[in-house]
């Protein structure tokens, strides 16, 4: 969006929150108390709902029990300012505002470990998919509520009770809710506008490619549970001091769906959806509980059914574009970001040297042999092709190059920084010692514009900012010249998932050429290109290797393609290498004509 | 008992790659129908036969309605499917209300058995879960029906492309998981408390043990087999909330050692 138009576009929403926010300042002085106390407890949920919406709808981890974190917060209070009788009820309450504090910091901790817990142990598993993150964290609810009600020091059945802090009154506890959603709501606002914001909704849309770019998925994902639960125990914290009643519905799953319908139906990804989905939906089934409960509950389901199928994004995202319709008309956006070239470093030193060395590498699937023992080098700054016929392995190889973690025979060695072996070593560590691989269809982060995708690839698996918003994107020159050229720069500001396939194509050849690595696999780069975007790409490649000193491990089809391009060619056939030598040495081999040409002598 | 359970919510996920977690609400249907009929001095059979009938019904309905928009994200499946049992519930309780019901056991005589009187309306149930194993088995394996069913469960592209009109087998199959559940729901009613949320503590366990059981039926058996020993012997002799809770540490960490089921550890 161009300056003056997103300067509007921001005027009218921060006039719109502003709008909100001294509405929810103003309200207990003209609700009744019931009302108050109604609204403080749905500002509560709404904190809660953007811990959820922060793991699920940003990170795409669906936590089917993201209510026992809440639970933990407010059970942590409980436990310390209650004691408990030999019957299981609370006979005392005790504890200043300084003990409530220590416990709900205690909670918030003891949230954040368990999650972190159930985290590693779910992503730490390579089979993992999305579905077993939300089988255990939907056992982890259902186990949770039903130990709590067997302990003692949880109150059991009964639960605990009566240990609200009363040095705040009603109005008071409602400007704690308040604050807490603010704190909530801004927090998750920083982050998700952030850097790191872009490496959350990338490992929810694609984490192999955020593996393959250097990333520690596993690591990451671990931690935004662990960060969401720690929101979620704050949230049951103040609660619990609030509102003085812990049982085990809270630990329950049925709680922990009510929270994903709130943040389903509000929108999911949009923090604000979830908010205003919490408050709506728990301050309207507070007040319509009491006259009509079980329609009201019957009304929520359909509601939930009809946004589920028919918009899944949830609420928020339509009205939001009707609202911008309505306030600022339909025009397109300009870029919010730019690249700025990096000045060209000067050629590598050590040009020649092995930068990775394969001795008889075998692999398999199964029963089915794919590498019958390849033994080729590959040396710093050269461009290498491989070449073969469909079957040959060349995929496999490459993909075999970039992770060391696949079981094989044979050994490869590295001539990086920092590693030389490659056994053992995981696609990400591998990435960020300079290996980067590009698949041969476009692997992208779909909801991520072309600038944040090469963003994101600048970083190679750095952490990065918490709260900085990158503007101006420093990438080496080629990357510049690669998005000009292909006219990937007039579309800075678009989604991956909009472009077409020629220009996802470029977009992860110029992501992994971002990441500035030393080893580059490319798979079929120019499959599907037109012929003069493939003699872009290979001039762009070719000053790669020559000028900067990169190494670049090629597969192509494209025979003429090759002979303009490469520096040594390497053709594989049936899992073994046939031929390695110079393109001529290549052309003029009787074997490789016979084999791959279907020539038997030369015309 | 759990086998039970586990064989409509089986066929569902396996064939279908839906993720059902209405299950529990149509077994509720189920059970609901059939005690209106039996209070209506319908024979106990007739009742369940009509509890199943109602099911079925209903998930067919919610396979029109819902389901079939969502065959390609399973994730939106798991929450709408939610989102049905949750207005079945409430659809229950206004209804029939939120209070308790009982369904007599339609006889209460005992089987001696190994020194123990069982009762033998419990006998009959393992008969029953027996059969439907072995019915169905004998449908996906020898009929034509069967075959279709597992093309498109294999390969549900090529399936379309070879003619076969796979949201017909998909809706199918998803009403016959809706029957079975059903029937599931109205048999266990003399066994169990009957309530608005009837057997809502099943479906964990259940579910479980279908993710567990992998796609192939003799999974399922072995599954539920499993987990319903784990259960019963650790209610036996410790606590049985313990039992529930050991039940589903235990699903879960087979699930890790085996995620494509236990049928299939080779693999």
């Amino acid at each position: 969006m161009t300056g003056r138009r997103a300067d509007r576009h921001l005027l009218a929403r921060s006039t719109l929150l502003a709008a909100a926010g001294v509405a929810a300042v103003l309200a207990p002085l003209l609700g009744d108390r019931y009302t108050v106390y109604l609204l403080t407890q749905a500002f509560i949920y709404a904190a809660l709902a953007v811990s959820l919406d922060l793991v699920w709808g940003y990170a795409g981890i669906l936590d089917l029990g993201h209510a026992v974190w809440f639970g933990a917060g407010a059970l942590a209070v409980g436990v310390m300012t209650t004691t408990v009788g030999r019957d299981g009820m609370v006979v005392a309450v005790h504890g200043g505002a300084g003990t409530y504090l220590v416990a709900i910091l205690l909670g918030m901790a003891a949230a954040a470990v368990a999650a972190a817990v159930v985290g590693a142990y779910c992503f730490s598993w390579r089979g993992s998919t999305r579905f077993y993150v939300a089988i255990v964290t939907l056992a982890v609810s259902v186990v949770g509520e039903a130990l709590y009600l067997e302990q003692r020091w949880t109150g059991g059945d009964n639960g605990l009770f009566g240990f609200q802090l009363r040095q705040l009154d009603r109005v008071a506890w409602y400007y704690v809710g308040l604050a807490l959603l603010g704190l909530a709501l801004g927090i998750g606002i920083l982050l998700t506008r952030s850097d790191f914001g872009l490496l959350m909704r990338a490992i929810r849309d694609n984490e192999v490619r955020a593996r393959h770019l250097g990333f520690r998925v596993d690591h990451l994902k671990v931690a935004i549970l662990a960060g969401g639960a720690a929101l979620a125990a704050l949230a049951g914290g103040v609660y619990g001091a609030a509102v003085g009643l812990v049982s085990s519905p809270l630990f329950g799953f049925l709680f922990s769906t009510q929270i994903v319908v709130w943040v389903a139906i509000g929108g999911r990804g949009t923090l604000l959806g979830p908010v205003l989905g919490a408050i709506a939906l728990e301050f309207a089934s507070s007040s319509l509980d009491r006259s009509f409960p079980d329609q009201w509950q019957l009304l929520v389901g359909l509601a939930f059914i009809a946004v589920v199928v028919f918009v899944p994004d949830g609420l928020l995202p339509p009205l939001g574009r009707l609202l911008e319709r309505l306030t600022l008309g339909g025009e397109g956006r300009g870029p919010a970001r730019s690249l700025l070239p990096l000045p060209v470093r000067g050629r590598a030193d050590g040009e020649g040297e092995v930068m990775a060395a394969l001795a008889d590498v075998t692999f398999a699937y199964g029963s089915l042999q794919v590498l019958r023992g390849v033994s080729l080098e590959v040396r710093r700054s050269e461009l290498l092709c491989l070449i073969g016929p469909n079957g040959a392995g060349k995929s496999t190889l490459m993909a075999l190059i970039g992770d060391g973690t696949m079981r094989h025979g044979g050994s490869i060695r590295f001539g990086l920084h920092g590693v030389d072996t490659h056994r053992g070593r995981t696609v990400d560590r591998l990435a960020r010692s300079g290996v980067i691989r590009k698949f041969q269809t476009p692997s992208l982060f779909e909801s991520l514009t072309v600038a944040e995708t090469l963003l994101l690839a600048r970083h190679r698996g750095r952490l990065p900012s918490l709260w900085r918003r990158t503007r101006r994107i420093e990438v080496p020159g080629a990357v510049v010249e690669l998005c000009h050229l292909s006219g990937l720069d007039r579309h800075l500001d678009v989604p991956a998932a909009a472009l077409p396939h020629g220009l996802q194509q470029a977009l992860e050849l110029a992501a992994t050429v971002a990441a500035w690595p030393d080893l580059l696999l490319l798979d079929e780069p120019t499959a599907g290109l037109t012929v003069q975007e493939r003699r872009v790409v290979g001039e762009v490649l070719r000053r790669l290797s020559r000028e900067q000193g990169r190494t670049i491990l090629l597969i192509e089809h494209d025979l003429d393609f090759v002979d303009e391009l490469a520096d040594r060619v390497v053709v594989l056939q049936d899992g073994g290498v046939l031929a390695d030598g110079s393109t001529d040495e290549i052309k003029r081999s009787e074997r490789v004509r016979w084999s791959y040409l279907g020539v038997s002598t030369p015309s | 008992m759990l086998l039970l359970v586990v064989l409509g919510l089986g066929i569902v996920l396996g064939l279908m790659d839906v993720i059902n977690l209405a299950q529990s609400g149509f077994m509720a249907v189920g059970v609901y129908a059939a005690l209106a009929a039996a209070h209506r001095g319908l024979e106990f059979w007739l009742a369940v036969l009509i509890g199943t009938a109602a099911s079925a019904l209903l998930g067919a309905l919610a396979e029109l309605v819902v389901i079939r928009r969502l065959y390609a994200r399973p994730l939106d499946t798991l929450l709408a499917t939610w989102g049905i049992s949750l207005v079945v519930v409430e659809g229950i309780i206004i209804v029939f209300g939120h209070g308790p019901q009982s369904f007599d056991e339609p006889f209460v005589s005992g089987v001696p058995m190994l020194g123990v009187l069982y009762p033998a309306y419990r006998l009959l149930l393992v008969a029953a879960a027996a059969l439907a194993v072995a019915v169905l088995a004998v449908i996906v394996r020898f009929t034509p029906w069967g075959l279709v069913a597992r093309m498109v469960m294999a390969n549900a592209p090529l399936s379309r492309a070879l003619g076969i009109d796979t949201v017909r087998v998909r809706q199918v199959t998803f009403v016959l998981g809706s029957a079975l559940a059903g029937f599931a729901g109205a048999v266990l009613g003399p066994i169990q408390g009957i309530d608005p949320y009837y057997a809502t503590s099943l479906v964990a366990p259940a579910f479980l043990a279908v993710l567990l059981a992998g796609r192939s039926l003799s999974g399922l058996v072995l599954a539920s087999a499993v987990l319903a020993v784990a259960t019963t012997v650790f209610s036996r002799y410790f606590n049985p909330v313990y039992a529930t809770a050991v039940t589903v540490g235990v699903a879960v960490v087979l699930l890790r050692v085996f995620p494509q089921g236990l049928t299939r550890w080779r693999g």
